[in-house]
């Protein structure tokens, strides 16, 4: 799928990181090891913004970019690199690089660049509509969100209003529909959106369901598979999450959607979703696909939002996993830890991270604030942030970041855009909003 | 093309270097000993890129001038020139948006090379403005009457205004009800290459005191373009004295020319004998069409734009909204636009508007004042949900009220 991004660099295992860094910010990045290779794709995609480094064997940083501003004068193009001198550096700067960063360099000060040239993608865009959907219908007196679909839930939670409105999309859908798209980030619940339609449908839930990547849809074994399997699973799972969306993929899909529609088997009962990446781009009319398969096709595609920005869903998997003995050895500091995480791997990381919690608490009865955080930041390049003060004034801190970032409109300055939102000026100032100091309405924490 | 540069140095010796290469490949160069000297230079000349050194008199760094720059809402391009730099004042400065860096010693080619790709550039931006023959495709073009060009039928508008803009005798601005038909009349004289007189006249104050004034005294000789709006509507006295005026005044060689607005074209008004054989032969047929509102989206979008930022700076142009105005018929175009920002701005004193104030403005009957009792902004309410949904988080996972 078109992504905004792409990174260059030579050494995978930075891109890797880089790469995993942007996603875990709601950012799809392409990455590329050679930067000739990444001219050709800057040439054919629509790229918003180049993340590359400067040294690399093939090319250096500044024939990179005389190329890049050849293909396209006014891309933004930062460039990260720790051993530019003071040639290179001016010589960039002459042929109008964007940003220069050093290495090591602040992680918030690259995502918060990356936001000022980054549109929001189409779900991000659904993300900052679902905020202030949630928010403007809120009437402050705890109106519930009415639902049709067999509720609550089963299997993916939905105590929060965001999840009741994806199960109700695709509730409707899944009644008239066979092929069902949706959005999601990686590590989102889609097994349980899975399990969720198969008791739908009235499938026997078995927790195997089945999931294929769209790189295998063609495969001789995978079409043998269904061939010769008794019938065809009720609920499929097609992801598209890694998937370049060229040409030859849409004529995949296509000739997927065909198998589908003419192997013979009883399909009459059984749903497809379809798992695609945040902010891509699918069009059926883009798809060459035979009319009456089309029309298989849901006309919504809803959008499952990561766990951060659904905090009741993660306190209720929280009560899934986690029985009275296991809350008790982490205590209610430990309960807000884990509600503050923000969860960048969704729910197999939250998944994961709970089941060692498990394990350490039958080992003793104690785990205290540091072990979780050991815990929760394992995978972490850098260092463990340093504890802080967790209440309701610095979950709504970040809460307020997350919203003003996403409500930024591109190139403007934070502080407008914060003065476009409303602030509280008689209370606050802009300068103390940004710095994460205060509340843009402190009077919400009193009240 | 403007090619002036303002060259900010207080080494003299190569404040005159400067000039002198800069003078010699052709551009104006105005120079300035210090910032404060660069800054009133700035508003008295008209420049298009500066140079200047990286440090300056009071110990002010490249960087801080810059900034005082763009504080000041100068947006001209920089280039810095120093005899040494750290990595760390560079990169800053490529934050900054520095468009380039040369250090001593100079390499005149380069520099000089740097400057024309800049405002080669930056002509190209501006989409070579005046030059009409080489601007076919009208975008990118200075906006006539709000009209940037951005729908198609908007960027015919705009090309076939830049066209009839140097017109002789009489250009004929035809446009429905509620065109803004004396601001596109002005941008169409101000295309012109001399700056040109206009004066606006319409039913009830045209006289042919009034008329003759134009041209009187010293200003026989002036150029002026006379727009007479409605002129449709004009009494039998008023038309005659503006025949009279022009007979008398007008031709091919004369100072004098006229915009007539009208609703309709020509053709159609004299069928429908609105006007008469005269007025009709006097007007002649060189018509431009004001197309209505509703027949360019796109520019719909970017003049309601405008409209609403110039009533309240923080109002949020969203989706939503873009939706709201395009779904509107605008039968009386931009009149009707400019009342409506007019009113969903009021409606939503003291905070910016939103949509629900653009839909009570544009459909008075339904605004159902209660709605648009709750003044809190978007992001308050998204605050407040947030700190529920947080105690009720808590609650859940601790078995506890908060």
């Amino acid at each position: 799928m078109s992504k905004p991004i792409i990174l260059i660099d030579d050494e995978e295992k930075f891109a890797v990181m880089l790469h995993e860094l942007l996603q875990g910010s709601g950012y799809e990045a392409d990455y590329c090891l050679n930067p000739e290779e990444a001219l050709v794709r800057i040439k054919q995609e629509n790229y918003q913004l180049v993340i590359t480094d400067y040294k690399m064997p093939q090319m250096d940083g500044a024939e990179f970019l005389q190329e890049a501003r050849r293909i396209n004068p006014d891309l933004p193009v930062i460039m990260i690199s720790g051993l530019m001198n003071m040639p290179e550096l001016i010589k960039v700067a002459n042929i109008g690089v964007t940003l220069v960063l050093e290495k090591p360099f602040n992680i918030e000060d690259l995502l918060e660049n990356v936001a000022r040239f980054v549109k929001p993608s189409a779900s991000e865009q659904a993300t900052a509509e679902a905020m202030d959907m949630e928010a403007s219908e809120i009437s402050f007196q705890q109106e519930k969100v009415t639902v049709t679909y067999p509720s609550p839930a089963s299997f993916l939670s939905d105590a929060s209003n965001e999840n009741k409105r994806f199960l109700e999309t695709l509730w409707n859908s899944a009644n008239s529909s066979r092929h069902l798209p949706f959005y999601t980030q990686h590590g989102a619940e889609v097994r349980q959106v899975a399990m969720e339609i198969m008791n739908w449908t009235g499938h026997e839930v078995c927790s195997d369901v089945v999931r294929i990547e769209f790189a295998d849809t063609d495969k001789e074994i995978t079409l043998n598979w269904f061939m010769d399997s008794e019938g065809f699973p009720g609920a499929l799972l097609v992801d598209l999450r890694d998937v370049e969306w060229d040409d030859a993929a849409k004529e995949k899909f296509s000739d997927w959607v065909n198998f589908v529609e003419t192997c013979g088997k009883d399909i009459s009962m059984s749903r497809i979703m379809y798992v695609l990446p945040m902010g891509a781009r699918f069009e059926l009319s883009e798809i060459g696909m035979k009319e009456a398969h089309a029309s298989m096709f849901s006309s919504d595609y809803p959008v499952l939002l990561s766990l951060r920005d659904r905090l009741l869903d993660t306190a209720a998997y929280i009560n899934r996993f986690l029985g009275e003995k296991e809350k008790e050895a982490i205590g209610t500091d430990g309960l807000a830890q884990l509600l503050h995480h923000p969860w960048p791997g969704g729910y197999i990381e939250l998944q994961e991270k709970l089941a060692e919690i498990s394990r350490l608490s039958e080992l003793a009865e104690d785990i205290s604030t540091d072990q979780l955080s050991n815990v929760l930041h394992a995978d972490v390049i850098n260092e463990v942030p340093s504890a802080i003060c967790l209440n309701a004034g610095t979950y709504l801190r970040r809460r307020q970041r997350e919203y003003i970032l996403l409500h930024r409109k591109p190139g403007e300055d934070l502080k407008d855009t914060v003065l476009r939102l409303g602030i509280d000026s008689d209370n606050v100032s802009v300068d103390d909003v940004l710095e994460d100091k205060e509340l843009a309405f402190p009077g919400v924490l009193a009240g | 093309m403007n090619k002036s540069i303002l060259i900010v140095d207080d080494d003299q010796d190569f404040s005159d270097l400067l000039k002198g290469i800069f003078q010699q490949a052709g551009y104006d160069v105005h120079t300035a000993f210090s910032a404060e000297q660069g800054f009133e230079m700035l508003e008295k000349a008209n420049v298009s890129l500066i140079v200047s050194d990286h440090r300056l008199p009071g110990g002010l760094t490249g960087t801080e001038f810059l900034n005082q720059l763009r504080k000041r809402g100068v947006n001209l391009p920089v280039i810095f020139v120093s005899g040494f730099l750290n990595d760390e004042a560079i990169r800053e400065l490529i934050r900054d948006g520095v468009e380039g860096i040369f250090i001593k010693p100079l390499n005149i080619f380069s520099l000089l090379k740097k400057a024309s790709d800049i405002l080669d550039a930056k002509e190209k931006e501006n989409g070579g403005n005046g030059d009409s023959d080489k601007d076919e495709s009208g975008k990118g073009a200075r906006h006539i009457g709000r009209i940037m060009g951005e729908s198609t039928s908007g960027k015919d508008f705009i090309k076939k205004a830049r066209k009839a803009s140097g017109f002789r005798r009489n250009l004929l601005l035809i446009g429905p009800k509620g065109t803004m038909f004396e601001d596109i009349a002005r941008d169409i004289v101000g295309l012109a290459e001399d700056k040109q007189r206009c004066e606006v006249l319409g039913p009830g104050s045209v006289t042919a005191d009034r008329l003759s004034a134009l041209l009187e005294g010293e200003l026989a000789e002036s150029p002026v373009t006379l727009v007479v709006n409605e002129a449709e509507s004009l009494s039998e006295e008023e038309v005659e004295a503006i025949l009279n005026f022009g007979d008398e005044k007008g031709g091919s060689d004369s100072p004098l020319r006229m915009i007539f607005c009208l609703s309709r074209s020509v053709e159609d008004l004299y069928e429908d004998e609105v006007i008469d054989d005269e007025l009709y032969l006097f007007l002649g047929a060189n018509e431009v069409h004001v197309p209505p509102l509703a027949k360019m989206p796109e520019d719909l979008l970017e003049i309601a734009k405008v409209e609403i930022q110039e009533q309240s700076k923080e109002a949020v142009f969203d989706t939503k909204l873009r939706t709201l105005l395009l779904s509107h018929q605008w039968e009386e175009n931009f009149v009707e636009l400019r009342s409506v920002v007019i009113r969903a701005v009021s409606l939503a004193q003291p905070l910016p508007p939103t949509v629900r104030h653009f839909e009570a403005a544009l459909d008075p009957n339904q605004a159902d004042a209660s709605t648009l009792d709750d003044v809190r902004s978007t992001f308050e309410r998204f605050l407040l949900q947030e700190k529920q949904r947080y105690e009720e988080a808590m609650q859940m996972v601790t078995g506890k009220s908060p």
